[in-house]
């Protein structure tokens, strides 16, 4: 019913006869001497409230296939392109998947003709994944045809891939649960995929998988998410070899039973899998010991026993997707790289700045595009050689220019910053003193507005007390501190980018040479 | 601002969770084992398990699954993952004392590490809370309010002139700093700082991502027996400018903020 609008048009057009049907019933009950009686009034609610349960189904009903509809639309409109490609293929080796696309197609527009939405939709999900499923096989069987050299020159990633390394991806991953996860059953049937399918039990085998962890996936998708992982796997094996690095280890079923098919592994294999296009399954293949994570993995069980963290833990999480996108940036030269972070702490810093009544946008403007232009958008590392030095030179001038034009914004910082933790503490006592004595003369009048002036006059003493506090805290922390052998600074302070050692050494050498 | 100390065994424990060895600021070597009696890895992990239990950091069974409690879980995403540090180093003799500030989300964690080797994480409310602390630590001057005279050079002369400063040629350098344009009395000052401080370190701001120091912005801090500061930094890349100014705890700390605010437009 809810998709099939002529009944429910139908059923919409009786409305107005029941209407009709129910004030004939309640001019009968009147009658003769005007007074309803209570069998006749229960009679005309029991009406009344068919009549309401009626049309608010019927309403349902119809938004439902206007959702459907809208659905559609918009889905057909978004893969019309790529059915057209699928639909100009005319290679022999892909004939039948064409064939299934185009009879989707059809029934796609069967349904729609007819109106019938609900089943529209349906058989237009069918056919987007047809239309992935054939596009997928079309590009595998090009870089089927590519050598390990020219693999190793393209990007294999997915176009999912930075959403991959945000918080909120990480946030939906620790919740995820997968299907089939711990079973014997999936456990085997990875077994059986590692050592490599064969024509004679590929289609079985991908069968049993599908079983395990419903579909869709269906056959079909999964295998061409396998023929997508053995071209992997070659351009995984190429860029390790060239990089010196030794294939990824397989799990020691020994000493971790229950680690192959988990859901800790699985959770790797998601990261990984969304990144690179493929199923959960194949992505944990590439990299077997992925999401292992934690010191009690390298513990002998019944040796030595040591406490496993919950795998949902946001630390494990993050050590998983750490573990990914080690191995993606390793074998693959693919991730987010430079991912600087920034509008993690900007609110803050700037929530910083406003406390202090500064206001530096404006000072951004002008130098600022310059700096981004030659820093950023042109890209240093992508400047011509020749022009680089040049580049370089144009920048460090811009960043000058920049650190000069803010001297005004340092100025007024150092003032609020000096009033925080000394002068201003005068001012804020008389914020706070006039606080107090506003609410004391309110407090017999309105004990709510004296709570609010109470948490404002606690919150002015604690942003007071919390910078002297932090300045008598560091100079405390001089003599609590151990003092630390100096050798070279940048082998003392963790992983360093290219130059930032450089940088860190000159300075110090104006401290200890 | 709240502080607890860890023992490191607890902390590599943690760490080891998200498969982080290294801290940015101090590396792994403070994190593991010191001594012999400390033994194997594995039993050092084993100790860091069983000290964050007792602590109560480590909650739950094994049966129903183990978490961190809030407080460590983000001190360690903080600490593993941060997208800023500022590292203090002060000088003491010829080694040094090491305070960091780390800050990713909404946490801002300071770490020092005690001679006992047990580790101090304290929480601040704030940047700018933590800056100070950091300037704190270094010994900055109370005073000038505002940031002094300042000199653009470049990291060659600079240099040479502290070498003239600290080999005794206390005059030599001064000419030389006048000459780039201090005033006599300034260069005086500068002089005494490089040569004989009583009181000098680095700040460092670094930049970080997939918790590697991207980018970095040092100042060399120096405060002189008459409580002068002096800071030493190259504004954009080595081959530019190396810039010497006066300043103060509110000076630094406001430069810093600047500076940061500033990086954060240009890389957003």
């Amino acid at each position: 019913m809810t998709s099939n609008i002529e009944a429910i048009r139908a059923a919409e057009a009786q409305i107005p006869k029941w209407r009709d049907e129910l004030r004939a019933l309640q001019a009968e009950a009147h009658g003769d001497d005007g007074v309803v009686d209570a069998e006749e009034q229960a009679e005309i609610d029991q009406v009344e409230s068919l009549i309401d349960t009626a049309t608010r189904m019927i309403a349902e009903k119809l938004q439902a296939w206007v959702d459907n509809k809208n659905a559609y639309e918009a889905l057909r409109s978004r893969i019309a392109s790529d059915l057209s490609t699928v639909e100009a293929n005319n290679d022999e080796a892909f004939s039948q998947d064409k064939r299934a696309v185009t009879d989707a197609a059809s029934s796609a527009d069967q349904a729609a003709s007819e109106e019938d939405y609900a089943t529209a939709l349906d058989h237009a999900q069918e056919l987007e994944r047809l239309i992935d499923t054939f596009l997928q096989k079309v590009e595998n069987e090009r870089l089927n045809g590519l050598t390990a050299e020219e693999l190793m020159e393209i990007s294999l990633a997915d176009d999912a891939l930075d959403e991959v390394f945000t918080e909120e991806y990480m946030e939906e991953l620790k919740d995820m649960k997968f299907a089939g996860a711990g079973t014997p059953e999936l456990k085997e049937v990875i077994k059986k995929i590692e050592k490599g399918l064969s024509s004679a039990n590929r289609a079985e085998v991908l069968g049993e998988l599908a079983e395990i962890v419903g579909e869709p996936p269906t056959v079909a998708d999964l295998d061409a998410d396998y023929a997508r992982y053995l071209i992997l796997v070659k351009q995984r094996d190429a860029i390790g070899d060239q990089k010196g690095q030794a294939e990824p280890d397989g799990v020691d079923e020994q000493k971790h039973p229950d680690f192959v098919g988990s859901n800790e592994q699985l959770m790797f294999g998601k990261v990984l899998g969304d990144a690179l296009g493929i199923h959960e399954v194949f992505a944990t293949l590439l990299s077997p010991t992925g999401g292992l994570v934690g010191p009690g993995n390298d513990l002998i069980p019944g040796q030595l026993p040591s406490p496993h963290l919950s795998p949902d833990n946001i630390v494990a999480v993050h050590g998983t997707v750490h573990d990914a996108a080690g191995y993606l940036d390793t074998f693959h030269e693919e991730g987010p790289g430079y991912n600087y972070r920034g509008s993690e702490i900007e609110e803050m810093i700037f929530d910083g700045f406003e406390f202090i009544g500064l206001e530096i946008e404006e000072h951004y403007k002008g130098q600022a595009s310059g700096i981004w232009y030659w820093g950023s958008e042109k890209g240093l590392d992508g400047a011509l050689e020749d022009g680089k030095e040049m580049a370089e030179e144009m920048f460090d001038d811009a960043v000058v220019e920049l650190e000069k034009a803010l001297e005004g914004v340092r100025a007024d910082a150092t003032e609020e910053i000096d009033k925080i933790i000394a002068a201003f503490e005068e001012t804020k006592q008389e914020a706070i003193d006039k606080a107090n004595e506003i609410k004391e003369d309110l407090e017999d009048r309105a004990e709510e507005a004296a709570e609010d002036l109470g948490a404002l006059v606690d919150e002015i003493e604690a942003e007071v007390l919390e910078a002297r506090d932090a300045l008598a805290d560091g100079v405390e922390k001089v003599s609590e501190t151990v003092v630390e052998k100096y050798e070279e600074i940048s082998d003392a302070v963790g992983d360093l980018a290219e130059g930032v050692g450089e940088k860190l050494d000159a300075l110090a050498n104006f401290i200890w040479n | 601002m709240t502080t607890i100390t860890m023992h490191p065994s607890e902390l590599a424990y943690a760490f080891s969770y998200s498969e982080t060895t290294d801290i940015v600021g101090w590396g792994r070597d403070p994190f593991l084992p010191t001594t012999e009696a400390d033994g194997d890895p594995k039993r050092w992990y084993a100790d860091g398990a069983a000290r964050l239990a007792e602590a109560g950091r480590l909650i739950g069974t094994e049966e129903d699954g183990l978490n961190f409690t809030d407080e460590v879980t983000s001190a360690v995403l903080t600490l593993a993952d941060p997208v800023l540090v500022l590292m203090a180093q002060r000088k003491e003799g010829d080694g040094m004392r090491r305070f960091t500030v780390h800050m990713a989300k909404e946490t801002v964690l300071g770490l020092t590490r005690h001679p006992d080797g047990m580790f101090e994480l304290t929480h601040y409310a704030d940047l700018t809370a933590a800056t100070l602390a950091c300037v704190g630590f270094l010994g900055a001057a109370r005073s000038p309010v505002q940031a002094g005279a300042r000199i653009d050079s470049t990291q060659e002369a600079l240099a040479e002139i502290h070498q003239l400063a600290t080999n005794g040629q206390a005059d030599v350098a001064s000419a030389k700093l006048v000459k780039l344009g201090a005033s006599s009395q300034d260069a005086a000052s500068i002089q005494q700082a490089m040569a004989a401080p009583s009181a000098a370190g680095m700040l460092s701001i670094l930049y970080c991502a997939d918790n590697v120091a991207r980018n970095a912005r040092p100042f060399s801090v120096m405060t002189n027996a008459d409580d002068d500061t002096w800071i030493l930094f190259p504004p954009a890349s080595l081959e530019g400018p190396m810039v010497i100014e006066q300043s103060s705890i509110p000076a630094l700390t406001a430069r810093v903020m600047v500076e940061i605010a500033a990086w954060l437009k240009l890389s957003a």
